[in-house]
């Protein structure tokens, strides 16, 4: 193929396929009508219009964490690019590679406060991992390839490129079939190479524990590590407790496998990094929800390792004693040459007693429907092979605690944010990342309704997410906070008022199911397990269920509120 | 103990890249003491120096912060 006269619009659809794109999540608007017109007849790729920007880009989001590849969504100017701002920071704050088209002004008017425009790239820049404003046609190609390049490598982030109006319908000649330039980017180092002595030296240090805990984080699912990590720790022996996103990143089946930690962890699994004499994480940052009270972590540590891939992690939050830069997996295939078991003796069944004496448990009900009860049934229907996607809050929790994820990427989850209302439309997004594999979004009566618009699309596409609502009619994280930190003076909580998740379903042409009884959960979700279509499945809970074990803000790390079980 | 630092950071010369190193100062909340900018020896790349205050845990965030920015080509600190 010869070089062709194109516009800056056509030249980005052949560069977004260049990179391997499958799929945009877009809506278009005016300063966008170039890209738009380009893509009219394009097959190449398909387009989700959501009903929402929001919805666009945390379904590119549940696409790319699903799949590993880089989710790419489009939005208008002002507006649609400030729409875009909340699953920016989302995908920063969780290291997600996402390429994020704007259209902007035309340059000719660009700071003139023009009808719909923002300065989005400013406004983006500290949750971004890098952007773009696109000042000629002629950079169109080299900057579609470098954000793809640094959204998907190293620590992965979101990357933003702004287009005006005018760039995007000025011509260039373009050769499709031609292979991209080499990148030249000479500020970027995708991938430390290893440093092998201080992996060494962990080992070593390894080897004289008596004590060794590992935390694993999203890293370790990130850098599709999850096969190095068991090796890693057959070899070792070490206990694995893990974060809410480095969940599946360790099968929660193994032996070794203490579940979740933090705020809201297990009991065994808190009280081992407490009682540890020696804490490595792996591809988890020490965030405030792990950690808990800084000050408090890990007294007994006389070694805190970290393995990571972004040099800025280590010690930034905790001090470190050993730092392994590098990406997880390589560094874990070099360690697994190497690796030998610490000093085993009574370790384990010391933290055995403490799962024995206090595992994650509630108090089932004869007369309403508990929420942990559903997950655990979710669970074992689907033989903890789902992804679950999941909103923030409660059910969020219960679900990291209650459903037995066995794969890396089976949960998609917005951790270091906390955005509600991601939980929907990020199920849309690994859904059609997925088509093979069983999608169900479990969501609150509060986040279902921060992005419900997105049913139009799971009801004209045929998307068949099973849209989970555990509806307790109330902010219940909230209603828990306030409860048992602020005297139970319950503030603005109360959900009354929420439209019937059932009809407003069926309002967008999705089938809608619901069960307020132990009886009736069983056999309406066995029916939209069996429904090969989207449906939307409310369960009606008790409101006033509490998520333990809880640590409050500023407490350490073994100050478990332990509920009804204490 | 808290320190002066001399950082030096050769940049792209791109519109933006003063906003991106300024913004990451005051995002993780590092001190500005004082600051220049100007071009460089080599085309298409500006020289910041600036004067910075903090312990060591905060310079050792600096640059390694700043190493992350993809228009940061090179970054020296004088302790």
């Amino acid at each position: 193929m010869e070089q062709k006269l194109m516009t800056g619009s056509e030249v980005l659809l052949h560069a977004l396929l260049k990179e391997g794109t499958e799929c945009v999540f877009g809506y278009p608007g005016g300063n966008v009508l170039y890209i738009y017109d380009a893509m009219v007849d394009n097959d190449a790729f398909k387009h989700i219009l959501t009903r929402h920007e929001q919805g666009a880009i945390h379904a590119a989001d549940g696409y790319a964490r699903s799949t590993g590849k880089v989710g790419v969504c489009i939005a208008t100017s002002g507006p649609g690019a400030t729409n875009l701002v909340t699953g920016i920071a989302t995908a920063y704050m969780d290291s997600v590679p996402l390429v994020v088209i704007t259209g902007n002004v035309p340059t000719t008017v660009m700071g003139s406060d023009a009808f719909q425009e923002a300065d989005i790239v400013s406004i983006t820049m500290p949750i971004t991992k890098h952007s773009y404003l696109v000042r000629s046609v002629q950079d169109i190609p080299r900057i579609v390839h470098e954000a793809f390049h640094i959204a998907s490598t190293g620590r992965k982030g979101p990357v933003l490129i702004d287009i005006p109006k005018d760039i995007s319908n000025h011509k260039m000649l373009y050769n499709p079939a031609q292979n991209s330039k080499p990148l030249d980017l000479r500020g970027y180092t995708a991938v430390p190479k290893p440093d092998h002595a201080a992996i060494d030296r962990l080992l070593d240090a390894i080897a004289q524990s008596e004590k060794p805990i590992i935390i694993a984080g999203g890293g370790v699912v990130y850098s599709d590590a999850s096969h190095e990590l068991l090796e890693f720790v057959n070899r070792t022996q070490i206990p694995v407790t893990t974060t809410l996103l480095g969940l599946g990143g360790f099968p929660s089946g193994h032996e070794l496998s203490l579940g979740m930690l933090g705020m809201h962890g297990a009991y065994a699994a808190n009280m081992a990094v407490q009682n540890a004499d020696l804490v490595l994480s792996i591809g988890s940052r020490f965030d405030d929800r792990v950690t808990m009270n800084t000050a408090g972590f890990a007294p007994h540590a006389k070694t805190i390792a970290h393995i990571d891939v972004d040099p800025a992690e280590i010690g930034k939050n905790i001090k470190t004693d050993i730092g392994c830069v590098g990406d997880i997996k390589d560094v874990l295939q070099y360690a697994n040459t190497k690796a030998r078991p610490y000093q085993l003796g009574s370790w384990r069944a010391a933290i055995e007693a403490d799962q024995a004496a206090r595992p994650l448990r509630y108090t089932d009900s004869e007369t309403e429907l508990k929420p942990q009860s559903i997950i655990e049934m979710i669970s074992e229907t689907t033989n903890g092979e789902a992804i679950v996607t999941t909103d923030v809050g409660q059910h969020q929790m219960w679900a990291a605690q209650f459903y037995k994820f066995k794969r890396p990427r089976s949960i998609i989850s917005s951790g270091g944010l906390g955005t509600m209302g991601f939980g929907f439309p990020s199920a849309i997004g690994a859904q059609i990342g997925n088509p093979d594999r069983l999608v169900v979004s479990i969501n609150g009566d509060g986040g279902m309704q921060m992005c419900a618009q997105e049913l139009a699309i799971c009801a004209l596409d045929q998307i068949p997410v099973k849209i989970v609502v555990i509806n307790n009619q109330v902010l219940g994280m909230v209603r828990q906070q306030q409860e048992l930190i602020h005297g139970n003076r319950l503030s603005h909580i109360d959900l009354a008022g929420s439209p019937d998740f059932v009809r407003l379903a069926e309002a967008y042409g999705v089938k809608g199911l619901r069960a307020s009884t132990k009886a009736d959960a069983e056999r309406i979700w066995q029916e939209a397990l069996e429904t090969s279509g989207p449906v939307l499945v409310e369960f009606v809970v008790a409101r006033d269920e509490n998520v333990y074990p809880f640590v409050i803000g500023g407490t350490n790390l073994d100050q478990m509120l332990l509920g009804e079980s204490e | 103990m808290m320190q002066i630092y001399t950082i030096t950071v050769l940049v792209n010369d791109q519109p933006g890249v003063l906003h991106r190193v300024t913004g990451l100062f005051s995002r993780r909340g590092f001190n500005i003491d004082s600051m220049s900018v100007g071009a460089s020896e080599e085309i298409g790349l500006s020289r910041m120096t600036i004067v910075s205050s903090g312990d060591e845990w905060v310079i050792d965030q600096i640059e390694k912060q700043m190493n992350k920015l993809i228009d940061v080509i090179q970054l020296t600190v004088e302790r």
